[in-house]
């Protein structure tokens, strides 16, 4: 038997830990890191369905975030606006097979709850100059008064499209499509080289 | 060019897609026109100079179709508008 | 360095140098110094270095005109080997240390040029010379082209590849000020004081723009010293970025401008982390263009003469980089302003020979120069500067009552150096891409900014502001405006120091200085691209009316300076020719980029690897360490077959082919799309997207669907798999993932919102493996707890359950044509699974096959393709009549009644095969009658997909061709006249193999 846990993130093997990039005396400007064995459910409804939104409440344990580009957060689970009808819920439990069965669980069947645990790679970009490596990036208004921590963008980086969840003011999530996840790996380092950064070990969570 | 979406606002047109006219409206029986009617239905298209409402999705954003009034000479854009809203402004 | 014969012309202080920081850089490979804060310009003034680059087209002696990007003349290729670069302006180079740099457009030397000879017989290489004399014969034209094109361009590129990298960024501003003088400083001052985000850019490495290159005072104490203080308090503010080394180069729609930042331009080698370039993106809520004014040339015989400067640039390489241009200077000018770079110069050493100025009145400036005793003339013009390859005196002459003739009476004044002043043009180009309308403004004889369409106001000179204090007080203005436009309500405009305010005086208009009678010598206009007065006399007088047009003729502003100093001069001489006021003529089109950009900066980090993305299995690994062969499929990179020791690459494309349909072979098929699809109105929406139903198709099953265009063509085709009642996956290709996915999404949101469905992608989660072959069976029952047996899992069924311990589907269809399967297992445990299979499969020699192998056995199946799936195909084209639901209505369904799809002519789908057995069948090939007959050769269709069938052992084809179901077993020609390569081919069924799918079936 296998641990069914035991997931393989897309940049197994082309992830080295260590510092890299211009010299910056243990302070490196950009810190980086892939998290691993994320539950990752997408939920489509209609945001006018009380059933729905009593559903959802009851599951996670917080309010549908209707904002656009807003965010709710249960304990460890937080509930991420992609579109009008539609959120993305994400815990650190390893087996997404849950949190799937939960929502499917609490919702009627106008719903729509579909794993997608293993379609993204969620790399961390974190440090003084996160946000920079943002602005080279993506054509977004990256200002720390604009993009506040518990905003969540999808845009385009690097020709791919890329979900940006700030975290606080410096920590930022970044949801890549997994087949584009060394690309963007790649191009991350590039970016943060002038700043000098630090690869850490693989986020479990 | 900035295109507002309705939902994320002000985005960058390189997240955009535009996706035709949008006073077009697929008929809801084709098979009940003439080849006329579906010939302009499906080929004919206004090239006007100024103003015109068009569809657009954001493609690489919430991929939702939304309308726009988009000025084609000045590519001013007067209004956006969820599929089933109505355009305001523009025309003067 | 106080060797006597090199005359010295550095001043042994000031200027914005550091004398204690010498450099030593190489032009024309001889060793040179200057200092830091110099540009190439000045360092090879200071060394007494004139003549700098040979001219475009008659190859002339060329020095340095200006100070700044407006620069026609001083231009050379900068660096060596793979970071060689042609074509820069010496005025805009900072030294560093061990710069080399060379002259251009010269052989052997730029001292000795073989080329020069062309100068002497310019006049037969008159405007239009190309049009006029290659046309004929034609034949020849090839030859010509190579003579002309060795012998015009400007420099080389490198040839290697870039070695640096370049850099983009993205920003959001209140207010982006261009320009950093004083208009531009207190613009962003004023601005920034209201709170709101600024952004101030300027091309120069330091701050100050004018006030860097002049004598002036602020607030009684040196103008750069208030400079200094504005721009640490903006730097000192969090919301301020200050961009020095930026040209703004492009103003596009929204208030997008884009601005090339030279971040390591002035490093010895951007080597390292820093970028060399870097574009930046800008949408900017209000714009404040402070972009200053050009000075003008005056177009007199032998104007280009190195040592013919213009004015304000004299002074510049004295106040900034303490370098004289020359010792004994005659100015030349129309206007004021040159009076004050006179005092200037003479104050600091460069004796003023003579000041010969058009105009006829000695006006108030003037006077307090004549009362220093320097000599002035007034209605008097050079009208030709005297030297070979430096400037060594000037023929003035008085001038008619008119102003059009020379009255005789010539004197010649010998100078080292002639400064001219023709007035000041506004730097009006980022106004107008921004679509603003200009207006002509008769006292300052040049275009100033009238109306504006974007969010942008101008300050300063570019707006036809002289005086200091006005450009500064213009400046407070603008910079406060712009802030309470992008919202900052209670923005005020700031006072402004105490300051100088001169402005030109009355200009007297000379745009041609009269020639004595029968004289040759040319006038230049636009010193970049060679373009005289007696180009743009013989287009007038040929015909030309429009600007633009006589701008393409004669090649006037079309150089990489873009006629920054050429523009005005040229209309205004066409104007003439023409009889009409300039205004009359209009002016070109400004068009981005303001300054010529690299390619390398615009590609920034997207080039190589990174030119777009590649997406990678979750097994690309693994293909990777077996040696596999890729290759790309869109973005995807795919295995196209895997060579083993001592097999060529079509054995092992074969050895794959036939391993499939004798064993058990493995494909990474995960790029294929994958929809899901839920809601109650699932199974309705694929109905009405299909032309056969979906309505009816039982939970765990599969079924084929093609999908229509609504204009009737065949847009994709794929499976559809119905895993509970409102739950469905859908399959696309691998190409149409992503428009499959958009075109779902436009008919929910657009044409049939009241369905209850939603559409999510659902490519990445899946990693997809077909395992196919007569043991696939065997193999998959060793590793799942899914009844493999035929009867509990028929051909188009799809069962859930767990495969190589982790939960997965398998769906039982088949590409091939062979019994086969497609397993589908969430991505991270795709490698996990693929290794497992190869283990358990060892002893059935399970192995793995690539895209080539795939491709023979789809087109032996007679499986279509992209080639096939062209969007000029119809569902019947392709044998799918039979598919058609006549009980629904579905998308393109009316489009089928076009009497252009019903007539019996269409193209349709046949195989091919070659007749004798051994020719293969030229890929894209025309199927032909008679290759040989009368031309044009009627064309029945063409070959869409072909290989070397190792089942068929023969070279097989599909095709497209007219009334192809009627013509099986006809005999017809492929024929591919561009390859020179045709085969007589046999029509026939495109099923190749097991037409009656048993094998699938079994
Ligand atoms: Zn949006």
């Amino acid at each position: 038997m296998v641990d069914i846990t035991e997931r393989r993130s897309a940049l197994e093997s082309h992830y080295t830990a260590g510092t890299f990039g211009a010299e910056c005396n243990g302070h490196p400007g950009v810190m980086l890191a892939v998290r691993r064995n994320l539950s990752i459910v997408h939920v489509a409804g209609k945001p006018d369905d009380q059933t729905f939104i009593n559903a959802i409440k009851s599951a996670c344990g917080c309010d549908i975030p209707f904002e656009p580009g807003s965010v709710s957060v249960a304990g460890s689970l937080s509930l991420i606006w992609l579109a009008a009808d539609r959120w993305m819920a994400v815990s650190a439990e390893p087996d997404p097979g849950i949190l799937e069965a939960t929502l499917r669980r609490a919702c009627d069947d106008t719903v729509a709850v579909i794993d997608a645990s293993h379609a993204s790679t969620v790399l961390r970009l974190s440090g003084p100059q996160a946000r920079t490596v943002l602005m080279k990036g993506a054509p977004l208004d990256f200002h720390a008064r604009t993009f506040t921590p518990g905003r969540v963008a999808t845009t385009m980086i690097s020709q791919c499209t890329v979900t940006l969840v700030c975290i606080d003011q410096d920590t930022f999530d970044l949801y890549v499509f997994r087949s584009f996840a060394q690309h963007m790996w790649e191009w991350l380092r590039d970016a943060s080289e002038e700043f000098g950064y630090e690869v850490s070990d693989i986020l479990s969570g | 060019m900035l295109i507002k979406c309705p939902w994320c606002g002000d985005r960058s047109l390189a997240e955009f897609s535009y996706q035709g006219d949008a006073t077009i409206i697929r008929p809801s029986d084709p098979l009940s026109l003439s080849d006329n009617q579906w010939n302009e239905y499906l080929n004919l298209r206004n090239n006007p100079k100024g103003w015109h409402d068009e569809i657009w999705q954001h493609l690489n954003g919430c991929r939702k179709h939304f309308k726009a009034r988009r000025n084609v000479v000045t590519h001013e854009i007067a209004d956006t508008k969820p599929m089933d809203g109505s355009l305001q402004g523009g025309r003067s | 360095m106080n060797n006597p014969q090199i005359p010295q012309y550095r001043l042994p202080e000031g200027g914005r140098i550091d004398r204690s920081r010498p450099l030593s850089f190489s032009f024309n490979g001889r060793a040179y110094v200057g200092y830091q804060g110099d540009t190439l310009a000045s360092a090879l003034l200071a060394n007494g270095v004139h003549l700098i680059a040979r001219s475009f087209k008659y190859h002339r002696p060329r020095g340095i005109m200006s100070a700044g990007s407006e620069e026609p003349c001083a231009m050379v290729t900068m660096r060596q080997g793979s970071r060689i670069e042609p074509n820069i302006r010496a005025t805009q180079i900072e030294l560093y240390e061990g710069l080399v740099a060379n002259s251009q457009n010269c052989w052997p030397s730029v001292n000795f040029d073989l080329q020069a000879i062309i100068n002497k017989v310019s006049r037969f290489l008159p405007s239009g010379f190309y049009y006029k004399t290659f046309k004929w014969p034609k034949f020849l034209w090839m030859s010509y082209e190579k003579v002309i094109r060795h012998a015009a361009g400007m420099g080389k590129v490198a040839t290697l590849p870039d070695p640096d990298h370049y850099d983009h960024m993205h920003a959001y501003c209140d207010v982006l000020v261009v320009g950093g003088g004083p208009a531009g400083l207190m613009a962003a001052k004023s601005a920034a004081a209201s709170g709101a985000r600024v952004m101030l850019a300027d091309e120069q490495a330091e701050f100050g723009g004018t006030l860097c290159g002049r004598a002036e005072k602020i607030s009684n104490k040196p103008a750069m010293d208030w400079v200094a203080r504005v721009r640490d308090e903006l730097a000192a503010r969090p919301d301020v970025t200050l961009l020095p080394r930026t040209v703004v180069a492009s103003y596009y729609d929204h208030n997008m401008l884009v601005l090339n930042q030279r971040t390591g331009e002035h490093l010895p080698t951007a080597e390292g982390f820093t970028p060399r370039q870097r574009i930046w993106k800008v949408w900017a809520k209000q714009v404040v263009l402070a972009t200053g004014a050009i000075e003008r040339p005056l177009v007199f015989g032998n104007n280009d003469l190195p040592g013919v400067m213009l004015t304000g640039a004299v002074q510049t390489y004295i106040s900034q980089y303490g370098v004289l241009a020359g010792k004994n200077a005659v100015i030349f000018t129309n206007n004021d302003s040159a009076y004050d770079a006179a005092a200037h110069m003479h104050d600091n050493g460069i004796k003023i020979a003579a000041i010969i100025d058009n105009r006829k009145q000695t006006s108030p400036a003037a006077q307090k120069l004549s009362d220093r005793g320097i000599l002035i003339f007034n209605n008097h013009v050079v009208y030709q500067a005297v030297g070979s390859k430096h400037v060594r005196g000037v023929n003035i002459s008085p001038l008619n009552e008119n102003g059009d003739k020379l009255s005789g009476g010539n004197i010649k004044i010998d100078c080292d150096l002639l400064c001219m002043s023709g007035g000041w043009t506004p730097s009006v180009h980022l106004f107008s891409q921004a679509r603003g309308k200009l207006r002509w403004h008769e006292t300052l004889t040049t275009f100033i900014p009238e109306k504006s369409f974007q969010q942008e106001r101008s300050a300063g000179s570019c707006k036809g502001v002289w005086g200091l204090s006005d450009c500064l007080k213009g400046g407070a203005k603008a910079g406060a405006e712009a802030a309470k436009a992008a919202g900052f309500t209670k923005t005020r405009a700031l006072k402004t120091p105490a300051a100088s305010n001169h402005d030109m005086g009355d200009i007297r208009a000379l745009w041609r200085v009269p020639q004595p009678p029968r004289s040759q010598t040319k006038r230049f206009i636009d010193f970049q691209d060679d373009v005289a007065t007696s180009d743009i006399e013989l287009a007038a007088r040929e015909g030309y009316r429009s600007v633009e047009l006589t701008k393409r003729y004669t090649t006037l502003g079309m150089g990489t300076d873009q006629g920054k100093t050429s523009n005005i001069n040229g209309l205004a001489v066409l104007s003439e020719e023409l009889g009409k006021h300039i205004p009359e003529v209009g002016l070109t089109t400004f068009r981005p980029p303001y300054t010529a950009q690299t390619l390398g900066a615009i590609s920034g980090p997207e080039r190589g690897g990174h030119f777009a993305p590649t997406r990678r299995s979750p097994v690309h690994d693994w293909h990777v360490s077996t040696g596999a062969s890729f290759m790309p499929a869109g973005l995807w990179m795919r295995p196209a077959y895997y060579q083993q020791p001592g097999e060529t690459m079509w054995d092992a494309i074969y050895r794959e082919t036939k391993h499939v349909r004798s064993h058990v072979g493995l494909v990474d098929v995960s790029s294929l799309g994958k929809i899901d699809l839920q809601g109650k109105d699932s199974a309705e929406f694929l109905n009405r997207c299909y032309i056969n139903g979906f309505a009816k198709l039982p939970v765990g099953k599969c079924r084929y669907g093609v999908m229509l265009r609504d204009d009737g063509m065949v847009f994709d085709d794929g499976t559809v798999s119905r895993l509970a009642e409102n739950h469905f996956m859908m399959t696309t290709t691998t190409a149409k993932a992503g428009p499959v996915l958009q075109y779902l999404e436009y008919l929910l949101d657009v044409v049939w919102p009241e369905l209850d469905v939603h559409v999510v992608s659902a490519t990445e989660q899946w990693c997809a493996i077909a395992v196919a072959g007569p043991k696939s069976r065997e193999l998959l029952s060793r590793i799942t707890d899914i009844d493999m047996s035929n009867e509990a899992f028929e051909f188009m069924g799809v069962r859930q359950g767990n495969i190589c311990d982790v939960p997965g589907r398998i769906y039982r269809i088949s590409f091939s044509g062979e019994l086969a399967y497609e397993i589908g297992v969430p991505s991270d445990w795709g490698l996990h699974v693929w290794e497992s299979l190869m283990t358990a499969g060892k002893d059935l020699k399970v192995s793995p096959y690539g895209l080539e192998a795939m491709s023979i056995l789809r087109i032996e199946k007679g499986h279509i393709v992209g080639a096939e799936l062209n969007g000029r195909t119809t569902a019947d084209d392709l044998g799918f009549a039979a598919m058609i639901s006549t009980r629904k209505p579905f998308m393109g369904q009316r489009s089928l009644r076009k009497p252009a799809l019903l007539e019996g002519e269409r193209k349709q789908l046949v195989g091919l095969i070659s007749l004798d057995g051994k020719t293969p069948i030229p890929r894209g090939a025309q199927i032909v009658v008679n290759p040989d007959g009368p031309t044009p050769v009627a064309m029945l269709g063409e070959v869409t997909s072909n290989c070397y069938s190792p089942h068929v052992e023969n070279h097989i084809g599909l095709a497209i061709v007219k009334r192809g179901r009627q013509r099986i077993d006809e005999i017809l020609w492929a024929t591919s006249p561009l390859t020179k390569q045709r085969v007589r081919v046999k029509l026939c069924s495109p099923h190749f193999i097991d037409p009656q799918g048993e094998r699938l079936r079994g």
